[in-house]
């Protein structure tokens, strides 16, 4: 696997402990969605993203968690929530 | 503080499945601190076991999950008005084993809480020491929605 940053490693990770689902195979399909169970998807979405949210002591609103359909989404809201609190460099 | 009575009022559980006899503290959508005294007449206690009556830890994940609706439907009932909420996820760990005569002590904090979502963390005492702690999550359903979850079941 090739990560750019620890960001992306550290997401990948959250994302494979809540979906029990390999780092390998979730970084090979990044680009790909998440969930496709019907009805699981907001659960497991939130589990992401409230473990996210303790790890980087980031705060995520409502609005925002639909959009974490993919690895590469979820990683991209981390990096704009850190962003936003100045903290990005330090997180990479 | 919210007695029995009250509690019947605001969650549809009932015996043999409540497990929460007092609210002691409400922190609306923030905490909540709950007590369940378990006897030595609890329906579970013939079955678990006829020789040793201990608390089965399913049973506390389910009063810890009682104290999670509790917190919702207590502090702010119009956030979740017509939802019903479904356990989606329980992430427990039982430490020591409860008994006739112990009175549990539930402390449940919101972790993440959306409209149609919610996760908690609750921890269970006796005499101050951890029993069970558990991380839960529920999905906040509107009651129409119950019947597709049963769409694919064959006839």
């Amino acid at each position: 696997m090739m990560y750019a940053d620890n960001v992306e490693r550290a997401v990948t990770e959250v994302v494979a402990e809540v979906s029990e689902k390999p780092e390998e195979e979730l970084w090979a399909q990044r680009d790909s969605h998440l969930f496709e169970e019907v009805g699981l998807d907001s659960l497991l979405a939130l589990e992401i993203v409230a473990t996210l949210e303790r790890k980087y002591r980031i705060e995520v609103p409502e609005e925002r968690i639909v959009d974490v359909t993919t690895l590469s989404a979820a990683i991209a809201l981390v990096k704009e929530m850190l962003r936003e609190q100045g903290k990005l460099e330090a997180a990479l | 503080m919210i007695s029995f009575d009250e509690i019947t009022r605001l969650i549809p559980h009932r015996y043999p499945f409540l497990f929460v006899d007092r609210v002691l503290e409400l922190e609306p959508g923030k905490r909540i601190r709950c007590i369940k005294n378990v006897t030595g007449n609890e329906y579970f206690f013939p079955g678990h076991f006829s020789e040793l009556a201990l608390m089965p830890g399913t049973v506390m994940v389910e009063a810890l999950a009682q104290c999670g609706l509790l917190l919702f439907r207590a502090g702010d009932p119009a956030k979740h008005a017509g939802k019903v909420f479904l356990l989606g996820a329980a992430d427990a760990r039982f430490l020591k084993p409860v008994t006739p005569g112990d009175q549990l002590l539930f402390d449940v904090v919101a972790e993440k809480v959306i409209s149609t979502a919610a996760i908690v963390r609750g921890v269970g005492l006796v005499e101050g020491e951890p029993v069970v702690k558990a991380k839960l999550t529920f999905a906040a359903v509107e009651r129409p929605d119950l019947g597709t979850l049963h769409e694919d079941r064959p006839a």
